[in-house]
């Protein structure tokens, strides 16, 4: 077919999304050595050619100018962003000296590692855990995932959880936003298909969000409560004996005790009325609609457990899909294997023999602090582990496309613990307000200048490919060059001594069904889905799907999902719970310095119920100002109709307000973190960044 | 005539307000050029019965273009196949376009000249237009009207904005 003169004699490259962690399948058409234009992979099934808006835009990664290009070692205090330029074996020599004086005088898991998980990764959580010795190593779970992924395994054992949208006929979605914050493009469209087909749409949000609009009924509830509506749901659907009954017997552990538990507990629709501000009789509606439309599906994932109560909540959402036998068939809840590229199929890029993996000296900071069931560290308690050094020191941080002092909750403590370390090296495309505290910066390539193999996030198991499709600018390079430099620099260069990027390409891949050549051509692989992986056993202590938990049990909690009250509530003085919101177009800390992006919307507002906004005298484009017992920011305000009364929701909080990253992005909105205490969910370690009462007044 | 004019339908049922479409025009059309497409949001109704209506809108490319006829210069042209475009040639850059179009498809330039939506009319008619490339749920259709109207039967489309029939009015409840 001819195509369009921009694009002819164009060198397509196949390259994975790096704008959010969920890894989009993708094109990128260059000419004349510029990037063009870009494309979902057409052949892939979950982008079919599409990207989101934020993938369209991230293409200006490889124009702007506000790129980090030169290693930089810092000049002036932390923060104060003074640098200067330094060579790559400066650089290099610093880190290998720094790191080695740390290991001598602390031991290694003084040295803690944070990232998110976008790719090339496993260079160096492979480098610090294998050779250097930490065990502290982290990605960004606390502030995401971790509800969810513990959620999941105490549940289903290993398995992760994806809702196959498209093919279901009854979807009741908690919190979570498929279309404004889109995670895969395919995941979003599946639900539209399933739109297409009939299916209906239940949205449970305190906002009426771009999910909740499209939905076929929009259920307001009090911000913290789903768990007391899911757990009356689920007794409803028990006392009316529309569970799965053979599933149950099948498949399941703990239902008896479950029944007994609700019934114990008085989790009646009543009684959940008066805790959401749903009434008892929509509880009951939806649980009969849910339990009698097969398949049904019922989701949740982080907008929705950002409270301490939310691991239980979360529970209960996913046991709604147990209880109905929504496990794991076409329109279901789809198990899959871990996320995160940390299980196989794929293996690690390098190898270390057994006699030579480093000796972890002490245990990590998450077993050592008790969360055993927790996939990551809570990083909301790293400032005060530095602080206090606690259990024990934590003197370096190696921080790969993180920015915690913008990302985590409580900025001024982050601030305190980051001036308190005696070494922090950044890996990151720009000079991010993270960045600014460190002492070196590395200048990182972007998704479109690296190699790498990734796991898909599918049900089918899926690997995905990227190649460069323009080189990094300046003197940037890709993870695995520099984990390579540092490692040298260590004596570890043996490990490390590949002499095209496809050597560890190919030890990645050992072993799978099919070669480098294939991943080259197409872009991915996709292997057989599998379904009703229940039906071979699970990897619980009982291998069964638990509905009583015995790992939470033995971790020393209620084995049954209960309701507790969210820690924080609004009061006479602060009147408002403060949550947040997304915008479709901006991912998380990544996409501010996009002009074409802060075209859409130059600043973050927050939204108000009007019978609220009347009684403060506020008008939608009024600034106001929103006072939390910790800090106060200004914003713009919003008057809708779309939220429950009593609610303030920031919409991108925690991606405006920037002061770092570049000229765009610097000095636009306000930045949420500042008002919200250090509050976690104590059993998986997740940030509750809802867990925040403020006051509004007129500015 | 009609059924071969070319043209765009935005499906209201569709239309999540992602900016998708904006951006890849963008990205197409050239980084530094305005955006050719405004994504609005129009609530209605009192808590908790609220409804939200999001439309993407561009150049609709008229069969009856009132920026045509509002051009002093005669700089906007129809071309065989519907499509309206500019010749910035002639355009003097005075606005009046602007004020007769109904959907605020003008855009102006550094250069104070007007242009819009061209239809991406240095793609082939094999692709797709870059907007509807890029809408994730389908919502923007682009093609003849006779194209069009099959899609809105098949679909069932309730709601649409599009001047596929009418003069001035862009949203449509269709019977």
């Amino acid at each position: 077919m001819e195509m369009p003169e921009k694009l002819s004699g164009a060198k397509v490259a196949k390259s994975i999304c790096g704008v959010c962690p969920f890894r989009c399948s993708i094109e990128a058409y260059v000419k004349d050595g510029k990037l063009i234009y870009t494309r979902g992979n057409p052949e892939n099934p979950n982008t079919k050619g599409k990207r989101c808006v934020k993938g369209f835009a991230s293409i200006w990664f490889a124009y702007d100018p506000d790129r980090l290009k030169y290693p930089l070692m810092r000049i002036g205090e932390r923060g104060e962003g003074k640098f200067k330029r330094i060579s790559w074996d400066e650089a290099f020599t610093i880190i290998a000296e720094k790191l080695k004086e740390i290991k001598e005088k602390y031991g290694p898991e003084a040295v803690v590692s944070l990232d998110h998980v976008q790719g090339c990764t496993w260079h160096y959580k492979n480098f610090l855990y294998l050779l250097y010795g930490t065990p502290n190593i982290y990605d960004h779970t606390a502030a995401c995932d971790g509800t969810f992924t513990t959620a999941c395994i105490s549940i289903f054992g290993s398995f992760w959880g994806i809702e196959d949208y498209a093919n279901s006929k009854y979807i009741l979605i908690w919190g979570k936003e498929p279309f404004e914050a889109p995670r895969i493009v395919g995941f979003l469209q599946g639900l539209m298909e399933a739109k297409d087909k009939g299916a209906k749409l239940v949205v449970v949000n305190p906002r009426l969000s771009k999910t909740a609009e499209k939905a076929d009924e929009w259920i307001p509830i009090k911000p913290g409560t789903d768990g007391a509506m899911a757990l009356a749901m689920a007794k409803t659907i028990i006392d009316e004996e529309l569970y799965d009954r053979d599933f149950i017997e099948k498949y399941c552990y703990g239902f008896d005790e479950f029944r007994r538990h609700l019934e114990e507990k008085g989790y009646t629709p009543e009684w959940a009325e008066g805790i959401t501000g749903v009434s008892a009789s929509t509880i009951r509606r939806i649980a009969r609609e849910f339990a009698t439309t097969k398949p049904a599906v019922s989701s949740a994932y982080h907008g929705f457990a950002c409270y301490t109560n939310a691991f239980d909540a979360m529970r209960a959402v996913l046991l709604l899909n147990v209880l109905t036998g929504n496990v794991d068939k076409p329109g279901s809840f789809l198990l899959v294997g871990s996320p995160g590229g940390l299980e196989p199929p794929l293996k690690p890029p390098f190898r270390v023999p057994e006699d030579k993996i480093a000796k972890i000296n002490k245990p990590s900071l998450r077993e050592t602090l008790g969360f055993v069931l927790a996939p990551d560290f809570p990083t909301a308690l790293l400032p005060k582990v530095i602080l206090e050094g606690k259990p024990y020191p934590v003197r370096a941080l190696i921080l790969s496309q993180v920015n915690p002092i913008m990302s985590d909750a409580n900025t001024k403590l982050w601030i305190e613990a980051f001036k308190a370390l005696d070494f922090i090296v950044a890996i990151d495309i720009y000079l991010s307000e993270t960045a600014m505290y460190c002492d070196i910066v590395l200048p990182d390539a972007c998704y479109f200048e690296r190699y790498d193999i990734l796991q898909g996030f599918n049900h089918a198991p899926m690997v995905l490919y990227s190649e460069p499709a323009i080189p990094p600018p300046g003197e940037a390079k890709p993870i695995y060059e520099i984990v390579r430099g540092i490692a040298e620099k260590m004596g570890y260069g043996e490990y490390f001594n590949w002499k095209s990027e496809e050597d560890w390409m190919r030890n990645m891949i050992e072993g799978l069904p099919f070669t480098l050549e294939d991943l080259k051509q197409k872009g991915f692989w996709i292997g057989e889905p599998q379904y009703k992986k229940y039906e071979s056993g699970l990897k619980t202590p009982t291998g069964k799907i638990e509905i009583y938990s015995v790992l939470v049990e033995v971790a020393g909690y209620n084995p049954l999902p209960e309701y507790k009250p969210p820690a924080v509530m609004p009061d006479e003085k602060y009147p408002f719970r403060l949550i947040s919101a997304r915008m479709p177009f901006q991912s998380n800390l990544v996409t501010q310095n996009i002009p074409m992006l802060a075209d859409i919307e130059g600043e973050n507002w927050a939204e108000i119920n009007s019978k609220d906004a009347e009684k403060y005298g506020i008008k939608t484009g009024d600034y106001i100002i929103i006072e939390s017992p910790l800090d106060s920011i200004t914003v713009k305000a919003k008057v809708t109709e779309g939220i429950v009364p009593g609610v303030v929701a920031l919409v991108h909080g925690f991606g405006f307000g920037h002061w770092g990253m570049g000229k765009v992005a610097k000095g636009r909105g306000a930045h949420i973190n500042r008002l919200i205490d250090t509050h976690i969910d104590p059993v998986s370690g997740t940030i509750a960044y809802n867990e925040c009462k403020v006051r509004v007044r007129k500015a | 005539m009609s059924s071969t004019r070319k043209g765009f339908f935005v499906d209201l049922d569709r239309c999540i307000k992602c900016h998708a479409c904006e951006i890849a025009c963008r990205v197409w059309n050239g980084i530094n050029v305005p955006s050719y497409r405004t994504i609005i949001e129009i609530e209605s109704g009192t808590y908790p019965f609220v409804e939200r209506t999001n439309v993407s809108i561009a150049c609709m490319h008229c069969e009856e273009a009132y920026c045509m006829a509002a051009c002093p210069a005669k700089a906007i042209y129809k071309r065989e196949d519907g499509v309206v475009l500019v010749d910035s040639e002639k355009c003097l850059g005075c606005r009046l376009c602007s004020w007769a179009c109904p959907f605020g498809a003008p855009k102006y330039g550094s250069d104070l000249k007007m242009q819009k939506c061209t239809f991406c009319n240095d793609r082939p008619d094999w692709m797709p237009r870059a907007c509807e490339e890029a809408c994730p749920t389908g919502a923007i259709v682009a093609g003849t009207i006779s194209y069009l109207e099959k899609i809105i039967k098949e679909r069932k489309v309730k709601r649409i904005a599009s001047q596929i029939k009418g003069k001035r009015a862009f949203m449509y409840i269709l019977p």
